[in-house]
């Protein structure tokens, strides 16, 4: 999973948590200037995001580390929860 | 309020997402309660990583040094038992191939060469440098330099981790062993130590994965010829400054309470030491020189690995031979169970592990075991996920060790006898050798 031969895994993965961050971010952003979501939905929102790219970056290590069933168990225990609070927030968002 | 709201009758519990929510949460609260045993310990040692002024384990007043001739290998021998046999490739067996066994026997050939000079294992005697300095007026400005100079010169070496710290008569034998003979240590030492650099390697993951077999064991043995290389350079190096040196690598002393003074990690359950960045995977020596480092030596650190080792149990679970105990609270001595446990000199609080059926197991089984090492939470490559855990568990408190040890046998982590394994070391499938890749 190196990127081009330049970069190693980690470093392409970094990269593109970065891009994810930000994505969130800027979704975040949308959400309280177009649909005046509250701050307790943004809250949700970003829990749940970040919960999710943290565990995108814990599975993609765990893949490159060739530890695979860490990933699918951290889909589980991390992503999930994660999804369902950024359902829950977003739900919330618009509502209002 | 929405129509189901209108539709439930008055005063019965309605099972709206409010409440399912609040069912949710409370189930997680009761799951993740429920799931910590009554029985799990809190740590005693303080938050974090803690520095410690004295030795951090409780040692008796009773407690006295003992010879080499005790250890359980030496007693081992003196049977008439071999702790390993001659290899014998098993080519459908992973990790016990012809190439498999190639790869470990190789591996020790460093130290084979070296074996007068800076032996890795007991039995022989290192050669003692006496200074030879290019320069007879050198000192160094001052202790920290020495200090600085030391450490950098021995990861230049080869060695992954350093640790300085004064000599201490306790935790060397009284004799050591050269072939079949016997000598007082302070008589083959050539002179009186003032400081005990402890060297640790690192093991590869991969390998380990495969313990216990020999593709496991070369690793740990290639371990040993870094070990002979390394202190060689070092003795030469400090010869070449003035002051004497030896390199005995596991003789002459105990090496895991010089590592423990020396701030390289804690005792565990499993008698190894675990060092924060490697945990167990890691081979020890040490050189003795008399160089004085006044008050510039490395503090014993603890960082929760007791408190982990209290509620964890993978180590004792897995062991085939059953040598390591189950008991809650580390003790000190060896358990009263009717055995002759003179291998075990006891007077340190610590978990007392039976190493003659440990060794027992290395001779039936052909290999050095390791599961212990394998199967340690402790043990796992050096990605960012891994020490973000072991940075969160120097700070969790005890009940959570358990429930993090748990979380590491689903995640996959800590498994004996795979036979995958092997193969997954041995894949070329991703790996670059050509200095191309990323």
């Amino acid at each position: 999973m190196s990127g081009l031969g330049i970069f190693s895994g980690i470093e392409v993965l970094f990269f593109w948590l970065g891009v994810l961050c930000l994505a969130t971010f800027q979704g975040l952003v949308w959400l309280r200037w177009k649909l005046e979501a509250s701050w307790l939905s943004l809250a949700l929102v970003a829990a749940g995001c970040g919960t999710m790219i943290f565990d995108v970056a814990w599975a993609v290590s765990s893949v490159l580390e060739k530890e695979p069933q860490s990933a699918s168990m951290s889909v589980l225990v991390i992503f999930l929860p994660g999804l369902i609070l950024a359902v829950m927030g977003m739900r919330l968002a618009w509502k209002q | 309020m929405n129509s189901t709201d209108e539709k439930a009758p008055g005063n019965e519990a309605r099972l709206d997402r409010r409440n399912l929510l609040k069912l949710g949460l409370a189930g997680t609260a009761a799951a993740l309660t429920s799931a910590l045993p009554a029985t799990a310990q809190a740590r005693e040692d303080g938050i974090g990583v803690v520095k410690h002024d004295e030795f951090p384990m409780k040692i008796s007043p009773d407690y006295k040094r003992f010879s080499e001739a005790d250890t359980s290998f030496n007693r081992f021998t003196r049977a008439g038992k071999s702790f390993h046999r001659k290899p014998k490739p098993e080519e459908n067996r992973p990790g016990y191939t012809s190439y498999d066994w190639a790869l470990k026997v190789a591996s020790k050939e460093i130290h084979n060469a070296l074996i007068n000079l800076t032996p890795a294992y007991q039995g022989t005697l290192p050669k003692v440098f006496k200074p030879a300095a290019f320069n007879p007026d050198f000192r160094f400005k001052d202790s920290a330099m020495a200090h600085a100079v030391i450490k950098r010169a021995a990861r230049h070496f080869g060695a992954d981790l350093v640790g300085i710290t004064r000599h201490d008569p306790r935790w060397d034998y009284t004799h050591v062993r050269e072939g079949k003979k016997y000598h007082k240590t302070e008589d083959v030492m050539g002179f009186v130590p003032k400081t005990v650099i402890v060297l640790g390697y690192e093991v590869d993951y991969e390998t380990m994965r495969t313990a216990p077999s020999p593709l496991g064991d070369a690793s740990q043995i290639d371990g040993y010829s870094r070990m002979s290389k390394t202190a060689l350079q070092m003795v030469s190096f400090l010869s070449k400054l003035g002051f004497h040196a030896i390199g005995p690598g596991n003789g002459y002393g105990l090496t895991i309470p010089y590592a423990i003074a020396a701030g390289l990690g804690e005792n565990s359950r499993m008698g190894l030491l675990v060092n924060h960045k490697y945990g167990p995977r890691l081979r020890l020596g040490k050189i003795y020189t008399d160089l004085e480092l006044d008050e510039y030596y490395d503090k014993p650190t603890t960082f929760g690995v007791e408190s982990f080792c209290k509620n964890c149990m993978h180590c004792a679970d897995n062991c085939p031979s059953k040598s390591i105990p189950h008991d809650k609270e580390p003790s000190m001595g060896p358990p009263d169970d009717g055995q002759d446990w003179g291998f075990s000199n006891p007077g340190i609080r610590k978990w007392y592990v039976n190493c003659d059926t440990c060794l027992q197991y290395w001779s039936d089984s052909n290999t050095s075991c390791s599961s212990c090492v394998t199967t340690c939470p402790y043990n796992k490559p050096y990605f960012w996920h891994h020490r973000l855990i072991d940075k969160v568990n120097t700070i969790l408190p005890g009940p959570l060790h358990k429930f993090m040890a748990d979380m590491d046998l689903l995640h996959g982590y800590g498994q004996t006898f795979n036979t995958s394994a092997p193969a997954v070391f041995w894949d070329a499938k991703g790996r670059e050798y050509d200095g191309f890749g990323g």
